[in-house]
């Protein structure tokens, strides 16, 4: 399988204090699901981060597509282009990924950066819109928008760039129920179209959903796992020690009783 | 100290947008070389959190509270020429989307408010405070910047007002435009602030400080790297901005002749433009002492005109903590209501624009026309507003709006509610006192009261009769007019047209890509904070039980403005990292309008011929 993003011995720290991301390797074949799972603070953003180019990692290299992205290559007009229009973000907050006046606007402003015209970006918005279901809300303000209407206007201005890889960051975060589900068919029918999907996230239930491959970090910044879903979510021991999962505590009559629980298995058809 | 339009001259507030845009193409060149692409989300945050610190209201020992202008800390934060640009664009967002503050009298407004204030400030910080981080030194620096720059910004507005009656004069020396002299408008903005507003943004100023000192060593640290000094620039910048109102004064004086001697009236008067008329009577009481006072330094010397000014703004003050204290008494305010007005104002502004959006989304006349069509037939019909100078054309052009607003079905309520509003306190209650003739000069034609004699003081004069002069009420109803006519155009073009269309048109007048998306970026902001401020003040009410006294409150109020503050440069970070991902350069392209259609040709051709007619003919 071709390789679409690598990362060698990826190391990040905060100010160059708090401790990031320490010694990551990791492969995403082109084509591939996969999800990013770890606790609060174990490095999830900020490897998506240092994925996307936006921040550079201590030590350590990144490629996308066999080619190294650097601070440098990045300042390369065309390996720019190649890289921003292949890689997409779709950050945690959609209010920090909404910067333009109008919806439309918004659709618009990548493929603009990318050199596109006036009249093909439009053209892309439309398209994308319409596949969304967002068309209607072409002239409003980002700020007029319903918490599920932001992400798919959040996603829709990522998609009309036509990434390869797809960066999202707690894509299901605060979504209600049917929104959520729209989000993980539409991660199917993109992946099916050939795209890459990477997920970070916390949320057990959308990674079994997801049945992809699986990326454990731990409380130590480091990749704890790299495996299919199943054999990721039924290992207890492994997601216990990376606080995935907790003890769960409660009386059956009187004597109290303590086994390893996870909210995801409860909810499984 | 808006300016609102109708005050202002167009010989006073065209220079007064030439001067501030060399400031602003200076500013934005300066902050490109330095924050590099990163400007946009840096001067939207920058813009959204000054915003928000002219919403909170703080408490002012006395009973009232007051607002700070956000321009001096900005400059003390983060540099003089990003407060010009950030302070420029909030101003902007202000007049455009609430009226506060004319369209005509922006380039005054940001001239006072982003360009005088924070590089006073600045100064006076740098000068006190140099690059101490804590004691005393820090904290006074920080007093007196506030203050100072409060009341310089003050000072220019009051020259601003104060040459209207010398420039311009109706019929018989009736004022046009903002009725009180020099010798009226200075000293009573001047002092006003002095005593009352600027001791109080001093305080706001220096509690910021603090805060930001205290609890950030690192943002310290970096707050006072200020670039090389470039005297040469400051000296051409300084010496275009000294010449401008001499340069409006010179010319109207030698036209004039005797311009300068008809300055009458004495300071007092100031404080009858913003209390109703049953105040009158007060200020009769005690004017006799003041002649006997000034008779002796009658000699007539600026010790004599400051102590009058002087006089008139202890009244001012006196008066307006009467005034509170009598308010006061109506609704048993509680120790915390200062902050629920703030909030219910941030509240009301969120709701308004709400309204405004949905009103413009509407089907109507206006509403189906090109957005540049409406911000130059506005502008326009703006300046006809506040060039002619006779009554008939300005009821020609109310009545011309009105028809306009009804056509459109664009929320008349509204728009009118917000009409009368401003028009009555803005334009008939503060001139009303000039239409005596103690500051009208003229035979009254009403007399109200007779004085045994003639009283003379300084520059003042009271004659033995006061009355309404003809003059006077003419220049009451000219003002009440402009300001109304000049309210409900800009509300008619913003109930008819979504903010960012408005924002997309002024890509026609080669506002820079980069500008439109500050402010768009800031309007959005404003929003998020605004919401973020009102859930940390939930969150406080849940968590408070009983009152809370005065000093407390003032110490949440700031540390809550530093948490805006530190969101804003989070925020900043991020929002950059997401346009940097999606392949953002450097340059941002706001994308145009397409072409207008024939109907919005015709309505441009109809707007430009009826704008020229009502300003030329």
């Amino acid at each position: 399988m071709e390789i679409a993003v690598k990362a060698e011995n990826v190391t990040y720290s905060y100010y160059g204090r708090i401790n990031a991301l320490s010694g990551i390797n990791m492969e995403i074949g082109r084509g591939e699901r996969l999800a990013i799972i770890g606790s609060n603070g174990s490095g999830k953003s900020t490897l998506l981060q240092v994925m996307d180019g936006l921040i550079r990692p201590d030590a350590g290299k990144l490629f996308y597509m066999g080619r190294e992205v650097s601070q440098e290559t990045l300042k390369e007009r065309e390996f720019q282009r190649f890289f921003r229009g292949g890689m997409g973000y779709v950050f945690q907050d959609s209010d920090v990924q909404l910067f333009c006046p109008t919806v439309t606007d918004e659709m618009v402003f990548g493929p603009m950066q990318l050199g596109l015209t006036d009249e093909e970006s439009l053209s892309r918005a439309h398209r994308v819109m319409a596949d969304l279901g967002i068309e209607g809300l072409g002239d409003r303000p980002s700020y007029m928008l319903s918490g599920g209407e932001k992400k798919r206007v959040a996603i829709g201005s990522v998609l009309v760039m036509e990434p390869e890889v797809l960066l999202l960051d707690e894509p299901t975060n605060g979504l209600d129920p049917k929104s959520q589900m729209f989000l993980i068919e539409l991660m199917f029918r993109l992946n099916e179209a050939g795209k890459t999907i990477v997920v970070a996230t916390h949320d057990l239930a959308l990674v079994d959903e997801l049945n992809g491959t699986v990326a454990v970090l731990s409380e130590e910044h480091k990749i704890e796992k790299i495996g299919p879903a199943d054999a990721v979510l039924s290992d207890q021991e492994l997601l216990l020690k990376v606080n995935l999962v907790h003890e769960h505590v409660h009386a059956h009559g009187d004597t109290t009783h303590r086994h390893v629980h996870s909210h995801y298995q409860f909810h499984r058809h | 100290m808006h300016i609102p339009d109708g005050y202002l001259s167009p010989q006073t507030f065209v220079p007064m947008y030439a001067v501030s845009a060399g400031f602003w193409t200076v500013g934005l060149r300066k902050l490109k070389a330095q924050l590099t692409v990163k400007q946009v989300p840096y001067l939207s945050m920058a813009a959204a959190f000054s915003f928000l610190i002219m919403m909170f209201n703080i408490p002012i020992p006395g009973g009232t509270s007051g607002h700070a202008v956000g321009g001096g800390i900005i400059a003390i934060l983060l540099g003089p020429w990003t407060a010009v640009i950030a302070v420029s664009v909030v101003l902007m967002i202000q007049a455009l989307v609430f009226g506060d503050g004319g369209i005509t009298a922006y380039g005054a407004n940001c001239f006072n408010m982003a360009i005088v204030a924070p590089f006073v400030t600045w100064f006076i910080f740098r000068a006190v405070a140099g690059k101490r981080k804590r004691g005393f030194r820090l904290l006074a620096g920080a007093f007196l910047s506030g203050w100072l720059g409060l009341s310089a910004a003050a000072a220019c507005a009051g020259v601003e007002f104060g040459i209207q009656p010398i420039i311009a004069h109706g019929p018989g020396g009736a004022p046009l435009y903002s009725p009180y002299p020099l010798s009226i408008a200075l000293p009573a903005m001047f002092f006003g602030h002095l005593l009352v507003f600027g001791p109080f943004e001093g305080v706001v100023t220096m509690l910021l400080v603090k805060y930001f000192y205290a609890t950030d060593a690192e943002f310290a640290a970096g707050a006072q790297t200020a670039g090389k000094r470039r005297w040469k620039l400051w000296l051409a910048l300084a010496a275009v901005a000294a010449l401008t109102p001499l340069g409006i004064i010179i010319p109207a004086k030698l036209q004039g002749g005797d311009a300068w001697g008809e300055w009458g009236a004495e300071a007092l008067k100031k404080m009858l433009g913003y209390v109703p008329a049953g105040f009158r009577g007060l200020h009769n009481l005690w004017n006799p002492p003041i002649p006997n006072y000034g008779a002796g330094a009658a000699s007539s010397d600026t010790g004599g005109y400051l102590a009058s000014g002087f006089t008139g703004a202890v009244l001012a003050v006196g008066l307006i903590y009467l005034l509170s204290k009598f308010l006061k008494k109506g609704h048993k305010a509680s120790r915390m209501s200062y902050l629920d007005k703030g909030l219910s104002h941030i509240a009301k502004l969120t709701k308004n624009s709400y309204v405004q959006w949905e009103l413009s989304s509407r089907k109507g006349f206006l509403q189906e026309l090109d957005a540049r069509v409406k911000v130059i037939f506005t502008l326009l019909m703006l300046v006809a507003v506040n060039v002619r100078k006779d009554l008939p054309t300005e009821l020609i052009i109310a009545a011309f709006i009105f028809v306009l607003a009804l056509a459109s079905k664009a929320g008349l309520k509204l728009i009118y509610a917000r009409v009368a509003f401003i028009g009555f306190f803005f334009g008939f209650l503060v001139a009303l006192p000039s239409a005596l003739n103690i500051i009208t000069p003229g035979r009254p034609i009403l007399t109200l009261i007779t004085l045994q004699k003639a009283h003379s003081f300084l520059t003042y004069s009271i004659p033995k009769e006061i009355g309404i002069t003809s003059g006077g009420l003419f220049g009451v109803a000219m003002l009440t007019m402009r300001v109304a006519n000049s309210v409900s155009l800009a509300m008619l073009v913003l109930f008819t047209t979504p903010f960012t269309e408005i924002m997309r048109a002024m890509k026609t007048f080669r506002v820079p890509d980069s500008v439109l998306a500050v402010v768009n970026l800031t309007y959005k902001y404003i929003f998020i904070f605004a919401k973020t401020v009102e859930d940390m003040h939930l969150a406080k009410i849940s968590r408070t039980a009983g009152t809370v006294d005065g000093s407390e409150a003032r110490r949440w109020a700031a540390g809550r403005m530093g948490i805006i503050f530190k969101k804003t440069q989070t925020r900043c970070d991020e929002i950059f990292k997401a346009m940097l991902s999606r392949g953002f350069t450097g340059e941002i392209r706001l994308r145009g309008r397409g072409a207008m259609k024939k109907s919005d040709w015709a309505a441009l051709f109809a707007a430009c011929a009826a704008g020229i007619i009502l300003i030329v003919v």
